[in-house]
């Protein structure tokens, strides 16, 4: 296979994923490889700062060695170094940043720092086949849903602006709580999407808290949080729940009445994402929406934007499932979009930072 | 996961090796051969992770010598600041990457020994190398100076309080090295104590990576004083042993 050039060496170090990944030129993802940590954090409930930052220098050398085997390349053939620089974990992206820029600073390379939400708004654009990355437009919107995010952006020639932010928690955050709650493992999430998918979302109320002003399209999770934990109590109370963890491996032994509170937790959080989108689709025109983040692999989701997609006439990209979680491919492929816009950094001065706003 | 070295390229043992030490309060880094130092640089440790590669490039331009000139690279890979030892460690792991370089992670409390024959310890005596560990202990471990050799452990490395710091080193009458020691002498207890402040341990760095084998697969094991504090949740069940997860590839075109 000829290589287009530049090749990209991308590393994501921001949370408990350790990621290498080499890009082509064309957007092509020649290898992607990410060494998770749930099993480290997992008796813990959630990730540990500490413990990840570690787990990262370790993990390190033969994840990149696998990165590079995989593209059939070596450390000299890199045109490009691109290194997530937040917002993330501080001690987990150094980790990441200063093996990065000793790498571009030892071959003499480009480097970027790329934020990491950028990762994400492009990675709806990269393909799961192996195939050259479809070709982002100009202009676009991007919703971001994970964790740690629930953001609608406007993207413009590689500046990225801020639309609409969550309040307070994020979509996937609130997964993570209720499935908490419940006594699932780490990562609670997905498994409150897959017990959801068993429920009848019909079964329980819930609000989806109301936008006052029609110019104020924020998202806010924490109420429907706290009405899902209000609920699991009533059915403490009642007895359906013993106050033990259910077990996630045994889900035809999980009382009905808990599969439907998931699935209309999960209705109602996904209807206040479709809302607010119908709401700023009536104000500003989206023809593009790039869907990516590790929530937005939640199946309810993701059949409910293609069916407002096509309501709406939207160009929909939803990001492929293995490109959903944090991964190195979407940090390289962002740079790349970077570069195709005149943007790099000096491997020397750039910083990393928990916390980096878009404008 | 097991650590899959990279292989070095030749060069002449007489070409120069580059030091780091991020993990102390004085961040500092030299280059030379042995005990002869070409250039070195001191940083304060906050931000130096941002400023280390400038420091790096005027370090090396004064040297008159350039990155790929060098035959090897060390980082010191602790005790210290988890955070700024593991900046050191990732640099070094970039550079042997990246260039094929040799590369080796120190021991910290070795090279705080080796230090310590630089300020007056002789063949003979025993040293205790001392690293502030905060929360008001000590990460220490004691050496042996030898004439010719480097120096030899005579204990294990362990976590003290300053209290039975300043005892050992009131029975034993040892000299104690490290950053920050001086404070021990505003103890109450603290008498007559052999105190040394300890220097930018770079050039005393160097001069380890002379005399220890190249070994990469230190660089991804850092020394920490203390595992991190964290508790099993309650509310989670207990987790079945899970194996190491291998690396999962998303895709290899």
């Amino acid at each position: 296979m000829n290589l287009a050039r530049p090749l990209i060496l991308g590393i994501e170090t921001s949370c408990d994923d350790t990621g290498c990944s080499v890009v082509d030129g064309t957007g092509r993802v020649l290898s992607s490889v990410v060494s998770s940590q749930l099993s480290v954090h997992r008796p813990f409930g959630g990730v540990v700062p500490e413990i990840a930052s570690r787990e990262h220098l370790s993990n390190w050398p033969a994840v990149s060695r696998e990165a590079l085997e995989a593209a059939h390349i070596a450390m000299w053939d890199i045109d490009a170094v691109a290194v997530t620089r937040g917002p993330g974990l501080v001690g987990c992206l150094l980790v990441g940043m200063s093996i990065g820029r000793a790498i571009a600073h030892g071959l003499g390379r480009r480097f970027h720092g790329v934020h990491h939400l950028e990762g994400h708004i492009y990675s709806p654009f990269l393909s799961a086949r192996g195939e050259p990355a479809e070709r982002a437009p100009e202009r676009f919107h991007a919703l971001v849903v994970s964790g740690g995010h629930t953001s609608l952006l406007e993207v413009e020639r590689a500046d990225v602006f801020s639309m609409v932010e969550t309040r307070d928690d994020a979509f996937g955050e609130v997964f993570d709580k209720v499935g908490k709650r419940l006594g699932l493992p780490y990562p609670q999430g997905p498994k409150v999407d897959e017990l959801a998918e068993r429920g009848t979302a019909s079964k329980v109320m819930f609000r989806v808290p109301a936008v006052k002003q029609r110019q104020a399209l924020y998202f806010s999770y924490s109420g429907l949080k706290s009405q899902a934990l209000r609920e699991i109590q009533t059915l403490e109370h009642r007895g359906v729940l013993t106050g033990e963890a259910i077990s996630y491996d045994r889900p035809d032994e999980i009382p009905q009445p808990v599969l439907d509170l998931l699935a209309s937790f999960r209705y109602s959080a996904v209807r206040q994402l479709l809302d607010r989108l119908r709401r700023h689709q009536d104000r500003r025109s989206i023809r593009t929406l790039a869907v990516s983040g590790g929530a937005a692999a939640n199946r309810l989701l993701r059949r409910e934007l293609i069916r407002w997609a096509e309501e709406a006439r939207v160009n929909l990209r939803l990001v492929p499932l293995v490109y959903s979680g944090d991964n190195a491919a979407m940090i390289a492929f962002a740079a790349l979009m970077r570069g195709l816009y005149g943007k790099s950094d000096d491997p020397s001065h750039l910083q990393v930072a928990s916390r980096i706003p878009f404008v | 996961m097991a650590y899959h070295q990279t292989m070095s390229r030749d060069r002449p043992d007489s070409a120069p090796v580059l030091v780091l030490d991020t993990a102390s309060p004085v961040v500092s880094l030299a280059v030379g051969i042995g005990d002869k130092v070409f250039a070195e640089r001191r940083l304060e440790l906050r931000r130096s992770s941002e400023k280390l590669l400038d420091a790096v490039d005027a370090m090396l331009a004064e040297a008159d010598i350039v990155l790929d000139d060098l035959s090897g690279a060390a980082a010191v890979r602790g005790p210290g600041s988890f955070t700024g030892l593991r900046v050191g460690l990732g640099t070094v792991l970039g550079w042997h990457q990246a260039l094929e370089l040799r590369a080796t992670g120190l021991d910290g409390h070795e090279v705080l020994a080796l230090a310590a024959t630089r300020l007056g310890v002789e063949p003979g005596q025993e040293v205790t190398a001392a690293v502030d560990a905060l929360r008001g202990d000590w990460c220490v471990r004691t050496f042996r100076i030898e004439s010719s050799e480097l120096p030899e452990p005579a204990g294990v490395r362990r976590l003290v309080s300053t209290p039975e710091l300043i005892r050992a080193l009131q029975t034993t009458g040892r000299p104690v090295i490290g950053f920050g020691v001086e404070e021990l002498a505003s103890h109450d207890d603290a008498t007559d104590l052999q105190i040394l402040a300890a220097p930018p341990l770079a050039p005393a760095a160097l001069e380890l990576a002379r005399q220890t084998e190249w070994d990469p697969g230190l660089l991804v094991q850092p020394i920490y004083f203390r595992e991190p504090a964290v508790s099993v949740s309650k509310r989670d069940p207990a987790p079945p042993p899970v194996p190491d997860e291998e690396p999962r590839t998303a895709q290899a075109g």
